[in-house]
């Protein structure tokens, strides 16, 4: 195997040029945390790598109405955040639960993180309930892609390969919403089984006036589960809500992963055990 | 083909020719000499090759050298001062916070970044930061032992260093 070319482009447009350029032979470098190991055991060999971790316009997180996340900032400047830490607390809770520590929060992006499509990863279940909105830009011009339309499959995005994506926009939450990921694990630093993010809006008067669930490491596409959410919109969350949400979870999905950690049922039924937690936990916020 | 690089390691200038498929941890120990930076599963799963880039605990095995130009680079070996151990090998010694000694300089270069951060942490923090250092012979009560120590001997004013 030969060496790649290396291309180290200082700004958007220059990287968007070159992945233009090499249009499909052009693979995007960030953090490195998935494609490095990848390149290591011989499972990966770019022809052109494409390092924009240079592209410091990538990496900032700034606040509007809501909060746009630069492709470039990492799991750790996600959990240094004051905004996140104080508004987006799913976010939080799904870097602390990560496997790999410290070293892969701070080299690892969240672009990186969201463009692998690891049924395994946290952060796009999470999406998915804060209604995010995906930013791609190509030669051609910018694309906005809502969340629940970026993932196609296991390690497959709509992204074209002479796209990168740029941000990752988070529409502010309504008042009273408390949110919350929780997560099936067997180790520290083992794969998801069975994740669960929840965004719960709460009444005046205690009852849920919007709930929104997701499910990550279930499927091979993280996804919104909503007949969960009709079980608690206009209801109080007790034991027997919770109970009808795990039912409803495990009972909705219909294509399980099943592979060596973990049987399909097993991750079905789990599902529906993490969403009760993720949604007690969310409505304690 | 190779990618001429500048880093600065342990606060040396080095210049170096990198193939750009290999990763930092190989660049160290193959092309510096650096061999306590150790290279054990290269999925980034064990936390043996962790080092400091540019102040922040990394994985050297999930980064590029290429990537890795114009930074400042800390190995183990820059840890150990003119003569003394520093206070976390210093308490990694007294705790048994090693058995085989494999895990320990990735552990120790993990911890930095957690004291550098936060001096006085709990056991829980200390558990949290080092959950991506993977120790086979078991013996992390008595590295998170170490690590308690050491933030605790750090927060003495050190004696040796008294004007008497």
């Amino acid at each position: 195997m030969t060496a790649p070319v290396y291309h180290a482009p200082r700004s958007l447009a220059e990287a968007l040029a070159v992945l233009q350029e090499f249009r499909g032979a052009g693979t995007v470098l960030a953090g490195g945390q998935d494609i490095v190991p990848l390149m290591n055991q011989g499972r990966l060999a770019p022809t052109h790598l494409v390092d924009i971790a240079r592209l410091e316009e990538l990496r900032n997180i700034t606040e509007d109405a809501g909060l746009t996340i630069g492709a470039l900032a990492t799991h750790a400047d996600l959990v240094r955040h004051g905004t996140i830490r104080s508004h987006l607390p799913l976010l939080v809770d799904a870097v602390r639960q990560m496997g790999g520590g410290l070293q892969v929060r701070n080299r690892g992006t969240i672009g990186g993180s969201l463009c692998a499509a690891n049924p395994a990863y946290d952060l796009p279940a999470c999406l998915l309930v804060l209604d995010a909105v995906l930013v791609l830009a190509g030669a051609a011009g910018v694309r906005r892609v809502s969340s629940s339309a970026f993932f196609l499959g296991a390690g497959r995005t709509v992204r074209r390969d002479d796209e990168l994506l740029t941000a990752i926009e988070i529409p502010a939450l309504p008042t009273g919403a408390g949110s919350a990921y929780v997560k099936l694990k067997f180790m520290e630093g083992g794969y998801t089984i069975a994740g669960a993010a929840c965004v719960l809006v709460a009444s005046a008067n205690g009852t849920c006036r919007e709930a929104r669930l997701a499910v990550s490491g279930v499927s091979a596409v993280p996804r919104r589960i909503s007949a969960a959410e009709a079980v608690l919109a206009g209801h109080r969350v007790t034991s027997e809500t919770l109970a009808a949400v795990s039912a409803q979870i495990a009972g909705t999905i219909t294509d399980p992963i099943e592979d060596v950690m973990a049987p399909a049922d097993y991750r079905r039924e789990m599902a529906g055990v993490m969403a009760a937690r993720a949604v007690a936990e969310a409505a304690a916020r | 083909m190779t990618e001429r690089i500048r880093l600065t390691v342990n606060g040396l200038l080095r210049d170096l020719d990198v193939d750009p498929r290999r990763a930092l941890v190989h660049v160290l120990r193959d092309q510096l000499g650096l061999t306590g930076t150790h290279t054990g599963c290269l999925t980034g799963h064990c936390g043996a090759c962790t080092v400091r880039l540019d102040g922040r605990a990394v994985k050297s095995c999930t980064v590029l050298a290429v990537s890795a130009d114009g930074a400042r680079v800390e190995t183990i070996e820059g840890v150990l001062g003119d003569s003394a151990l520093h206070p976390l090998q210093q308490a990694f010694w007294d705790r048994f916070g090693f058995q085989c000694g494999f895990c320990t300089p990735g552990m120790i270069m993990t911890a930095l970044e957690l004291l550098a951060e936060q001096p006085v942490p709990d056991h829980a923090a200390v558990r949290e930061a080092l959950s991506g250092n993977l120790c086979r012979c078991t013996g992390y009560q008595s590295i998170v032992d170490a690590v308690l120590a050491a933030a605790e001997a750090m927060q003495r004013p050190p004696e040796r260093r008294s004007p008497r």
